[in-house]
């Protein structure tokens, strides 16, 4: 459970799509507050894929229009809406690091303790 | 009748959140059906089931197809259509919002229609694929307010 307690289990919107060179990761869940966890989900996710890929960094952009430009963020977008929480990110799979880039096995393992902990290391 | 509405216009993305009247939105809307000597571009959907779209004042449902991991729809070019989502979270069965926006499809292009919750309203952006840049895509120059 790692959008909401007790409720039901969250549920991956974005299996396997993207667009150009670009991978959707995508979270949605009830709750009206974002928690670590809600970030953790999908950064791993996010993750899981460049590991998949032998991928050692990413570049993640909050949406399409930020990937357009090529204005990477840190984090995922979440949105809050009528009890139910979203977050999601395009991401772009790099074999060397760049200015912004994510390094996969250490997203792996910040936010691999958070999902199982809750709490961040 | 639209309330609680935000509209920022961007290079590439109008946001409008909130909600419509359903007399807007319900009911009978038609599939496209485009002529056989249309001029079409695709556009790829990601969290998107079925966009509806106005064209010269007439609204539409686009019936995605499939392929794959890969789900689309085909619009006209040369004409400024408006799209709008109806169903924002739609692997969640709940539709919190409608985003609306307008793009005038160029022929040759290939655009992917993206809706997302952010903050606490929703968000519709749409891109052209573009192979010369490093993500794969570039910003719809076309992009403005919904016309429907």
């Amino acid at each position: 459970m790692l959008l909401c307690s007790g409720c039901e289990s969250p549920t991956e919107l974005s299996t396997g799509q993207g667009v150009g060179q670009l991978h959707y990761v995508a979270f949605t869940g009830p709750g009206d507050k974002l928690t670590e966890r809600t970030y953790a989900d999908t950064m791993l996710r996010a993750a899981q894929i460049a590991k998949n890929h032998n991928k050692p960094y990413f570049l993640m952009y909050e949406s399409l229009e930020s990937a357009a430009l090529n204005i990477p963020a840190r984090m995922p977008r979440a949105g809050v809406l009528h009890g139910r929480v979203m977050v999601s990110a395009f991401i772009l799979l790099l074999d060397q690091p760049a200015p912004a880039a994510r390094t996969t096995t250490a997203v792996l393992t910040e936010f691999g303790s958070v999902a199982q902990t809750g709490t961040p290391r | 009748m639209i309330h609680q509405m935000h509209i920022r216009r961007s290079s590439a993305a109008i946001w409008v959140g909130g909600s419509l009247a359903a007399v807007l939105l319900n009911g009978c809307t038609l599939p496209y059906r485009p002529s056989a000597d249309a001029s079409l571009v695709q556009v790829i959907l990601l969290n998107t089931a079925s966009p509806n779209m106005c064209i010269d004042g007439n609204w539409f449902r686009l019936d995605a197809a499939e392929q794959g991991t890969t789900r689309s729809v085909m619009v006209p070019t040369g004409k400024r259509i408006t799209l709008r989502v109806d169903d924002v979270l739609l692997s969640a069965g709940a539709s919190t919002c409608r985003p609306t926006l307008s793009v005038e499809p160029a022929a040759g292009t290939r655009l992917a229609l993206h809706s997302a919750l952010a903050g606490h309203t929703c968000l519709i952006e749409i891109v052209r694929e573009d192979h010369n840049t490093p993500t794969g895509v570039a910003p719809e120059p076309s992009i403005g307010p919904p016309q429907c």
